[in-house]
């Protein structure tokens, strides 16, 4: 289920927050409550995949148990049962997102079929419930965090419905408090409902528009020299994913934080205006900040992070993060060459010391959004072939035009959304909302506010007609 | 105060009356169609679970209260902010305040034209060895440089030039192709007398003009005089009725009437003689078998399908007998949904008319009726929005 769908905002949602303030009288009934609805919501888009969800949830608990019960005899035994709790959640997650990628290696490479292609069906999110499932084990093993005895939490805290499909990767220690202790807080409901808003606003109004730019164009450069796709096509394509990423992964991050807000979840911030960013190491500290913490704290550190001895041994770990970053997006080459030019970038940067060099900041924000925006291109290609094609296009090497009438009827069509992307994008819309609704003129403040609320009003009424409507309304990070 | 609480307190307030509001109105909608699906479907499966999931989000979607304001809503801010393009680069207005099909790649040219003029000549050699003649019908296409050039720099679906290159393939193979496009620019029609604004149908009207073109090229070409007093080919002897705003095409219904500046019209021409026909199991008249009021609704313009009151407009494979004419013709149509009511006007002169969807006629099954069907006349025909080699997979070996 999509939270931006209707099913989910007229009767899944209300359903759910009803019975979930219903048992407002006992947190474990409304622990309860919100397991099943989360099996609920998972169901809802693939009925056979929650009993892959379950099983992820049961082994991962009996492992903590069996984690925690070896700690106290020996440190050997409970590094053997993480080890044998890693091998378990990645073997789903191979199974799952990566053999068919592997045997189709395998096969290119043997010239023949000798593996049969076994076409499994990737369940939604299955990387991020695995990283999270997987993250708790090892922290009640290090110690960070304490074992769950109840299956139903920490069934809970792998389930929950806000960010069981597409984020962001919360630890375990991180809402250990909220699944004991919640008290109903009405600011709770204001703020996390506003959050949840902006970001159906957002994906409805924003990233689903850009998704039909980007994706009619993505498929014109597929079509290769046959079709003229002008050099300002391509870009227009180019820049339409760009802003269609950022905003189709922040309002899912906007409507999860939101939503577990109102059920008294605590979730850290996923996304911090990555397109503001001076480096490529600061967009990654920006972007999709929870996976970077994941990456950081369970495989980084462990290898040795930055205080190596030796910066080849950097060098390595870097390369090792960066290409897993590249496969946790998906199986397939262009994620591992955009693990690697990101990689590249961030190398280069330490090396150079580039952050801390006296560049206007207005340079540095234009060179590694650029930066950022190539290696988008091999985000979205789905295969080495579309990436050729692409980079051809956007560089008139492929024998096509500069600009022609049709590109400037397609910007002519949807230039307000790249205005809007811009604007909301980066902290100017934030600010300016700041200032008007902080403003200490008491009357001003006051219509402030009522400017607040109608500007909110109209965006998601007009949400709302256009999901009524019905149209184009993918979710990118739900291949994830 | 604390930061925009207070606006964000109002906020959280009307969307959750509102909310609530509206998804109990829409609740009230769609939970008889969930009843009666499950009815239909006696009870509830697991097996079929995934479908049952997929049918009731459509329930969902397609009876959410106040439907087609809502439509009417997003037509009005699409038109304020200045598009012109529905659904995804579907349909562009033109300036006639028309909706057309698009197209961004029909400059690219995937077919091969002589390989398809191949298949249509060894289709055309398997009828004319069971004993038909056959025939190549071209219907027309909204735009055209003839009636309606479209909007500059539009990426139209026209395929007028992939058109002109396989007729003239086929007429280089001895086909024989009939071109409406000719007919509808000699007709002396406006744009709008000839198609619908909200959709890619041409009218009732523009088919007959075609209908009268095609009799006179039945006698002309095989010397096969139809009509000899002129009755069927006489218009004044069908009513032909118009309704202002209760019409929406296919495009329409997508973005309503305020996204335009055309209003559309719903154009009937329905035979004042009668008929005796069966077809699809309906047997009678005109009005009780091939002409489906059940497509119009007055009340509401989303639900009427002008088009569809023509055989429903396209089925993969259908059969009409005319009771009133056993000695008449017998023709095979494999076509779209352009020629629906032409086959209708041909219905007098013919004793059955059975008729296949090109795109999803099978081989075999095409090759069998053609040997078996004992055809007075195989007709293939497609309008220019089909003119792609994906429209020809029959006869492929040949």
């Amino acid at each position: 289920m999509v939270f931006s769908s209707l099913i989910f905002l007229l009767y899944f949602m209300p359903v759910s927050l009803i019975g979930y303030f219903l048992f407002g009288f006992s947190v474990k009934l409304q622990n309860i409550w919100l397991f099943l609805v989360s099996i609920a919501f998972y169901a809802w888009g693939e009925p056979s995949f929650v009993i892959i969800m379950l099983v992820s949830i049961f082994a991962n608990w009996i492992f903590g148990l069996l984690t925690e019960s070896a700690l106290n005899k020996s440190k050997q035994k409970a590094k053997i049962i993480v080890f044998l709790d890693v091998i378990f959640n990645l073997s789903i997650l191979f199974v799952f997102k990566y053999l068919n990628f592997f045997v189709d290696n395998v096969n290119t490479v043997a010239g023949k079929e000798l593996l049969q292609r076994p076409n499994l069906a990737l369940p939604i999110g299955i990387s991020f419930f695995t990283f999270q499932a997987l993250s708790y084990v090892v922290d009640v093993y290090r110690g960070d965090a304490k074992v769950q005895k109840s299956l139903l939490n920490l069934g809970l805290y792998i389930a929950f419905f806000p960010q069981l499909v597409a984020g962001p990767i919360v630890r375990y220690n991180t809402i250990e408090q909220n699944i004991y202790h919640r008290e109903f807080d009405l600011n709770n409901v204001i703020n996390g409902t506003s959050r949840f808003a902006i970001g159906v606003i957002k994906k409805v109004l924003l990233a689903n528009n850009f998704a039909i730019v980007a994706d009619t164009i993505f498929d014109l450069m597929k079509i290769g020299t046959k079709y003229d796709t002008t050099m300002i096509m391509a870009w227009t394509g180019v820049l339409a994913y760009y802003f269609q990423l950022f905003f189709d992964f922040s309002s899912y991050s906007d409507m999860a934080i939101g939503l577990g807000r109102i059920f008294g979840f605590e979730f850290e911030e996923n996304f911090n205006y990555p397109y503001i960013s001076k480096s490529i190491g600061e967009l990654w500290r920006r972007w999709h900040i929870s996976l970077g913490t994941w990456f950081k704290e369970y495989v980084y550190f462990p290898l040795g992070g930055s205080r190596v001895e030796n910066q080849d041994l950097m060098v390595k770990n870097t390369i090792i993060v960066w290409l897993l970053t590249g496969l946790w997006h998906g199986a397939s080459w262009t994620f591992i060459l955009w693990g690697l030019y990101q990689f590249l970038f961030i190398i280069l940067e330490r090396l150079i010391n580039y952050e801390k060099m006296n560049i206007p900041g207005w340079i540095k924000i234009l060179c590694t959004q650029f930066i950022f925006l190539m290696s988008l291109v091999m985000f979205r290609c789905d295969d080495l072939y579309l990436l050729k094609e692409c980079f051809k296009d956007m560089f008139m090497a492929n024998g096509n035009s500069f600009c022609n009438g049709t590109s400037l009827w397609v910007i002519k069509e949807y230039w307000m959304f790249y205005v809007c992307g811009f604007l909301v994008a980066t902290p100017i819309v934030s600010e300016a909302w700041s200032k008007l609704l902080s403003n200490k003129t008491k009357v001003l403040s006051f219509l402030g506010n009522l400017f607040y609320c109608a500007c909110m009003c109209a965006g998601m009424t007009v949400a709302v007609v256009s999901l009524v409507r019905g149209g184009y309304n993918p979710f990118i990070y739900f291949n994830f | 105060m604390r930061k925009g609480k207070l606006g964000k307190g109002l906020f959280v307030i009307i969307f959750f009356i509102c909310m609530l509001i509206y998804s109990a109105f829409s609740f009230r909608q769609t939970w008889p169609k969930v009843e009666e699906y499950f009815e239909e479907k006696d009870g509830f499966n697991i097996d079929t679970l995934k479908d049952d999931i997929g049918s009731i989000e459509g329930f969902i979607t397609e009876n959410c209260y106040a439907r087609y304001d809502c439509i009417e809503i997003y037509g009005t801010l699409s038109r304020l902010i200045g598009k012109t393009e529905i659904n995804s680069f579907e349909y562009a207005k033109d300036d006639y305040g028309g909706y057309s099909l698009l197209n961004f790649s029909d400059q690219v040219d995937n077919m091969d034209y002589k390989l398809v003029a191949e298949r249509v000549l060894a289709f055309k050699n398997d009828a004319n060895k069971h004993g038909a003649k056959f025939m190549y019908l071209q219907s027309p296409n909204k735009i055209d440089e003839n009636w309606n050039p479209g909007s500059k720099d539009v990426p139209y679906d026209i395929k007028n030039e992939k058109t002109d290159k396989l007729i003239g393939w086929m007429q280089r193979f001895g086909i024989d192709v009939f071109d409406f496009r000719e007919t509808l620019k000699n007709s002396g029609m406006t744009y709008q007398e000839m198609f619908y604004n909200t959709d890619h149908h041409w009218t009732g009207v523009a088919a007959f003009r075609a209908f009268q073109d095609l009799v006179k090229h039945f006698k002309e070409k095989y010397d096969e005089d139809l009509d000899p007093d002129g009755y069927y080919t006489n218009l004044d002897n069908y009513d032909v009725s118009y309704w202002d705003h209760v019409y929406l095409g296919s495009a329409g219904r997508n973005v309503g009437f305020s996204f335009g500046d055309a209003n559309d019209y719903m154009q009937l021409v329905v035979p004042k003689f009668e008929g005796k026909i069966s077809w699809l199991g309906y047997v009678g008249d005109y009005k009780d078998t091939v002409l489906r009021y059940n497509k119009l609704d007055s009340e509401n313009p989303y639900l009427s399908d002008s088009y569809g009151f023509y055989l429903y407009g396209v089925a993969k494979k259908d059969s009409i007998t005319n009771h009133a004419n056993p000695d008449g013709l017998k023709i095979l149509f494999v076509r779209d949904s352009f020629m629906s009511p032409v086959i209708i006007d041909m219905i007098p002169f013919c004793s059955q008319i059975d008729c296949y969807w090109g795109l999803y006629v099978d081989d075999a099954e095409l090759k069998e009726k053609v040997a078996t069907g004992n055809y007075d006349y195989v007709i293939l025909s497609y309008g220019t929005l089909n003119m792609d080699q994906s429209s020809f997979n029959f006869y492929t070996e040949q």
